[in-house]
């Protein structure tokens, strides 16, 4: 039976405690990355939140104020268009939305 | 934040509440299981910090795609395949070991030891061992082994004599030594 003296029992503590140290570098190194990511993803929810309450708003009041200003000036079909785009862009992004939603997030 | 919560519990507080404090937990819980096979596979301590490092960050960027089961074992798993893709590389650019390419690390006092699985086996049973000890004498292996307090203050700690400690001491390390005896003829 091979017996374990005080001596390796003293070095294989030190050995542990050094292992020990390393995995807790290494869990610092990774919070470092998982909090940076956490902040950006916070920062990202934020941006999309605001810009749905000031972007979209400002989006449609230019909308609108160009359609008013433009519209006398230019001919019947591109009026269609002018029209048409944004209706389009509105429901593809309605869609797109739909598709994705998860109520968990 | 509760030390008893489970491990889905953890995941789903750092998927819906982005809760890092979380992540952490999980890392606690498995960083030196996830190191331990890292160093079985890579034989050196500075691949395996790396590798381990490695993959509880891509665990961390995968969460979501979780299944259940072990969280360690998911990891460990990710961290052989890091590990494996390494070795090939460094197979493959032949003499060129990856420290060249490696991100800087900061583990100068863990490496230049090479692996020896003898006392990597011995190192484990004396971790399970320790782990299997009552609370109270795990926490004085930890005070004194691992952050060097002294045996007076951690007499003064737990309200007992210092000669009380250290008998405590000796007893505890005979048990660990027969434990570790046991462990390496299993």
């Amino acid at each position: 039976m091979e017996t374990i003296t005080d001596y390796e029992l003293d070095t294989l503590f030190q050995q542990s405690a050094q292992q020990h140290k390393a995995v807790e570098q290494i869990n610092r190194r990774v919070m470092r990355t998982v909090r940076r990511d956490m902040w950006l993803k916070t920062l990202r929810k934020w941006a999309k939140l605001l810009g749905l309450c000031f972007g979209l708003p400002v989006a449609v009041v230019v909308y609108i104020y160009a359609l008013f200003v433009f519209m006398p000036e230019i001919p019947e079909q591109l009026q269609i268009v002018y029209i048409a785009i944004p209706i389009a862009t509105i429901l593809g992004l309605a869609v797109q939305r739909l598709r994705y939603f998860s109520p968990e997030v | 934040m509760n030390d008893n919560l489970s491990d889905i519990e953890l995941i789903r507080q750092v998927l819906r509440e982005n809760n890092p404090r979380a992540f952490e937990m999980l890392m606690q819980r498995y960083s030196l299981q996830v190191y331990s096979t890292a160093l079985r596979l890579m034989h050196d301590e500075e691949d395996a910090a790396e590798v381990t490092q490695m993959a509880f960050i891509q665990a961390y960027k995968q969460l979501a795609s979780w299944q259940g089961g072990n969280f360690g074992s998911w990891v460990t798993v990710i961290a052989n395949h890091i590990g494996l893709r390494l070795l090939e590389k460094e197979k493959r650019r032949g003499e060129v070991r990856f420290d060249d390419v490696r991100c800087t690390t900061d583990l100068a006092d863990v490496a230049d030891e090479t692996y020896n699985e003898q006392k990597e086996q011995q190192l484990q049973a004396l971790e399970q061992a320790i782990t299997q000890l009552p609370e109270q004498e795990q926490q004085i292996i930890r005070w004194h082994y691992y952050e060097g307090v002294p045996l007076q203050q951690i007499a003064y700690r737990l309200g007992q004599t210092e000669n009380n400690i250290k008998v405590r001491l000796f007893r505890i390390r005979e048990r660990l030594k027969k434990k570790i005896e046991h462990g390496n003829n299993n």
